[in-house]
């Protein structure tokens, strides 16, 4: 059974059984006519001695044999064994008909030698067999007195002759066998041969498509690496062009702005006054158009990296209110904000770009709202392994809103929600495409849901990790021992009411809110007595001022305290009525300390105050004396250099270049040396090398630079410098910088390097 | 399954065609059915043959009751044409065509391929006792039937140990009695006449 399946599991390619495919279609095909012509042979045969029966009905029972088997197994080869037999009883049937005529005997060797077609040695055996047992039966019988056997003609059938004819018909069958067996090797070898051809066609096709490939990928390859150094060249360019840009248009913008800030601490009229303000604004403006492309590109050209350090979340915030306390108190809004007090007050993450990312967005706040408020809240998102946590800012403004079709472009570069918006109100739209950038790289998200009319909410997410340094909690211990009183808070802002008393009931005071004057007074009255108001300044009905006066006509010593819009003049009139004067959005730690003195019935603290416009003064130097020498080739900013020192009453020494600088130095000892990178003859970074290498006592040297990109304040403090301000300087900076260098330099000590400015 | 009900099938088909062998020889080994009217005639039978016969009776007389549609016929055909040839001089060799089917004396030797005398008087069956196809009627000289059976216990007369038409010849030609009695030589087999020639 094994044997009649083999042929159906042969391999295509090595045909061992048989015939397989298009060969054995054919080689059945032959056999169709041979079949039929033997069917056939059987009728003429019968003619002779009238065996139309056996004729008819032998040679159709051979083909429906042959062809039943063939049909109903067409995977299997038993119907060539089939064949093998019905071949046999066709031979018996011829002798029979033809009454044992001897020559009938060669249909044996005729069906031998047609099997040899199926290239099958082993299909000779069953017909062998078949023909064996046939002449041994009916020769036996007719041996035995059977003569009707119709088997031959002899009178009897010897077993000598029985042997001979059975070995010469063996001999047949084996010859045709051998010859099957032959041809199937001979079969298998070509079948193999052309398997091989076709194999070895098949990998000379993949290897030249190989071929092909590598060439078209080694061609892709150079195309991709001449790209890749063109781009590398062009982004190198690029850089070459910001930085040169940036020190372009810094240095004209230096001489602007410090002049306009010098024009500001002149006498000037009412107008005057406005003009220069007005120089001074739109050269800020300016300056933030310019820093928000150079952010921009480097954050594009991936040059931008996050640093790591520890920082007080809530002076990051108040730092950035403090930004817009002024236009937020011009515009009549109200700045708020509040951190969750499950989050840590020291975190560790970069405070520069999440105070431009909040700056951004508050900003933007502040532009798009023209009444109501704008609430900044922090929470925690989610904790994180490894001491890592998820923040989550919320900037919430009740400004114009944003169409929710417009929402979608809102990140991307340079996209305003529609041209009109930067007319009206100005700005790159690189701001938000900015912060986008910055979140990502804080491992964040941001998003936008907004409400035209109604407002915006600008959500975004940073990932930070607490500090390990020890968190400073001054501020609830020094409250100890004012446990319980209570506060009456007043205000029309229901969310700075909310705020104040979270606040006040964190540091375990009982609050009171009232949202009107006229409800503070009913509560005042119906109530046990407070240990304090707190209240807005600008209330509709009754304001700040109006309701303290009430109060104090009936609680002289209950102490108020008033929370003021910076500049606000009614406030400073009737100052004496207030215990504190604080100005929006209040800080926690000026709240704390303010809270205390009025409560504890301190004399009344200093009041925080705008401070003069007037930062520069004569008295500086007297604080402060030093020698300073100025290296600066632009003679615009030598001028304003000058002029601002003066301002601060020193008479400082220029030197047009760093080698002159060498040699003033050398000549006098100067404690400071303010020093421009970008000089002729000289630049600042070998002047300051030298210095740094070749002097004994060595002056403090601070890099006054346009150069504002990325490594340059590396590349200053590597060549020995101490300090950076980046042009166009600020006043402020610059008392800042000649406070902190004053004490190293008198003390001189010529190697100490500012750390974080 | 189907590989059993296919080995099945092929044993059912090679069972059927063994059948069919057995069948033909076994239809061919009974002896012709005796018709109901028959009226056996012996040896020594005074034969009183017609007027017309085309033999005169010097030599003893061998007529050969053939049908040329009876398998039989056929079967022997060569085994009665060497006796012609052997004994043609000794004995007058005469065939009776036993058919329904209109036939001439010339068709008969066309088929037989023999120039010997053709009667077709179907009568003679009757007479000599004949009621299959082939037979052999030896008539002596003095128109008593010698001898009526059949030529071989073989079909096709290979058999030389029964050969009986030609012993019987052999025994009158030898004035011998007739010792072809056995009865293989005397019950004849082969094909029964047809209706209208039946005694």
């Amino acid at each position: 059974m094994k044997e009649f399946n083999h042929h159906a599991v042969a391999s295509p390619s090595y045909n061992i059984a048989g015939l397989t495919g298009e060969a054995k279609q054919d080689a059945d095909k032959i056999i169709n006519y041979f079949v039929f012509g033997f069917f056939l042979a059987g009728f003429v045969f019968a003619s002779f001695y009238d065996t139309w029966l056996l004729a008819g009905g032998i040679g159709s029972l051979c083909l429906v044999a042959y062809y039943s088997a063939r049909y109903l197994l067409p995977d299997s080869n038993l119907y060539q064994y089939v064949l093998s037999v019905i071949l046999g009883i066709f031979m018996a049937l011829y002798i029979y008909q033809m009454h044992g005529l001897f020559e009938m005997h060669f249909f044996a060797f005729i069906g031998s030698a047609i099997l040899i077609i199926y290239q099958n040695w082993k299909l000779q055996i069953p017909m062998l067999l078949f023909v064996t047992l046939h002449h041994a039966v009916f020769g036996y019988m007719q041996n035995i007195g059977f003569n009707t056997v119709y088997f031959t003609q002899l009178d009897y059938f010897q077993f000598q002759t029985f042997v001979i004819h059975i070995l010469l018909a063996a001999a047949i069958f084996f010859i045709s066998g051998l010859w099957a067996y032959r041809l199937q090797q001979y079969g298998n070898r070509q079948a193999a041969h052309a398997a091989e051809v076709e194999r070895l066609n098949k990998e000379t096709q993949i290897y030249a498509e190989r071929i092909k490939n590598e060439e078209a990928l080694q061609k892709a390859y150079h195309e991709a690496e001449n790209a890749r150094v063109e781009a590398e060249k062009a982004n190198n360019a690029k850089s070459v062009f910001l930085a040169t840009m940036s020190h372009e248009i810094r240095t004209p913008m230096n001489g602007v702005m410090g002049m306009a800030a010098l024009l500001t601490e002149t006498e000037l009229n009412e107008e005057q006054r406005n003009y220069a303000d007005t120089i001074t604004t739109c050269s800020e403006n300016l300056l933030t158009v310019i820093n928000d492309i150079l952010d921009f590109s480097k954050i594009e050209s991936g040059k931008i990296e996050l640093e790591k350090h520890d920082f007080n979340l809530r002076s990051c915030v108040e730092e950035v209110l403090d930004v817009f306390a002024g236009k937020a108190a011009d515009a009549g809004l109200d700045l708020i904000y509040q951190i969750e007090p499950d989050i840590p007050t020291q975190i560790v993450g970069d405070s520069f770009r999440l105070r431009q990312i909040l700056i951004n967005l508050v900003g933007n706040a502040v532009k798009f709202t023209h009444e109501g408020e704008i609430f900044i809240s922090i929470g925690l998102h989610k904790t994180l392994p490894d001491k890592r946590m998820e923040l989550l800012f919320e900037v919430k403004d009740t400004g114009i809103g944003i169409p929710a079709d417009k929402l979608d472009k809102l990140f991307k570069s340079f996209s305003q929600i529609d041209s009109s918006t930067t007319r009206k109100y100005g700005g790159t739209g690189l701001g938000l495409a900015i912060s986008h950038k910055l979140v990502e790289l804080m491992d964040g998200d941001i998003n936008v849901r907004s409400v035209v009319d109604e407002g915006t909410v600008f959500s975004f997410t940073i990932q930070v990790d607490n500090s390990l340094q020890p968190i400073l909690t001054y501020m609830n211990n020094s409250m100890a021992g004012q446990e319980g009183k209570r506060i009456l808070v007043v205000d029309d802002n229901k969310t700075n009411r909310t705020i104040l008393k979270t606040q006040l009931a964190q540091w375990k005071l009982e609050p009171v809110v009232a949202s009107s004057g006229k409800e503070a007074l009913q509560v005042l009255h119906a109530s046990l007595p407070f240990d304090l108001v707190i209240t807005d300044m600008h209330m509709p009905e009754m304001d700040g001022c109006e309701l303290t006066q009430h109060i104090k006509e009936q609680y002289p010593e209950l102490p108020v305290i008033v929370l003021s819009s910076v500049g606000d003049s009614l406030c400073r009139k009737n100052s004496d009525l207030f215990a504190a004067i604080i100005n929006k959005p209040a800080k926690q730690q000026v709240l704390c300390s303010y809270i205390l003195d009025a409560l504890r019935r301190r004399p009344k603290a200093s009041l925080e105050t705008a401070k003069s416009k007037q930062q520069l003064s004569v008295s500086f130097s007297e604080q402060y004396p030093m020698n300073i020498l100025l290296a600066e080739d632009e003679p615009i900013n030598q001028k304003l250099a000058i002029k601002v020192f003066k301002k601060m009453g020193y008479e400082i020494d220029v030197a047009k270049n760093g080698k002159v600088a060498i040699e003033m130095a050398t000549a006098k000892a100067y404690d400071v040396i303010f020093m421009d990178v970008l000089m002729p003859e000289m630049d600042g970074l070998s002047a300051a090398r030298y210095i740094a290498g070749n002097f004994d006592i060595k002056p403090v040297i601070i890099a006054m630079t346009a150069n504002a990109m990325q490594g340059d304040r590396e590349r200053c403090l590597e060549a020995g410098m101490n300090d950076y301000i980046a042009k166009p300087i600020s006043f402020k900076e610059l008392i800042t910088r000649l406070e902190h260098w004053s004490n190293h330099a008198l003390d001189k000590e010529p190697s100490s390097v500012l750390v974080e400015s | 399954m189907r590989k059993r009900l296919v080995w099945l099938w092929l044993s059912v088909l090679l069972f059927i065609v063994l059948a069919l062998f057995w069948y033909q020889a076994w239809v061919y080994a009974l002896p012709t059915p005796v018709p109901s009217n028959y009226m056996a005639v012996h040896n020594g039978t005074r034969i009183h043959l017609p007027q017309t016969f085309p033999a005169r009776f010097d030599k003893p007389v061998f007529l050969h009751f053939y049908n040329p549609d009876c398998p039989c016929s056929k079967f022997n055909l060569a085994q009665f044409s060497a006796l012609v040839k052997q004994y043609g001089a000794s004995v007058h060799f005469i065939i009776v065509p036993m058919t329904d089917k209109t036939i001439t004396a010339a068709l008969i030797q066309k088929k037989t391929g023999l120039t010997i005398p053709v009667i077709t008087d179907t009568g003679l069956a009757k007479m000599c006792g004949v009621y299959s196809t082939p037979q052999a009627v030896i008539i002596d000289t003095d128109s008593t039937l010698y001898y009526r059976g059949n030529y071989n216990k073989s079909r096709y007369c290979t058999d030389k140990e029964t050969s009986y038409a030609k012993m019987a010849i052999d025994n009158i030609l030898s004035r011998r009695p007739n010792t072809v009695i056995s009865q293989y030589a005397v019950t004849s087999y082969g094909c029964s006449l047809p209706k209208s020639n039946n005694p």
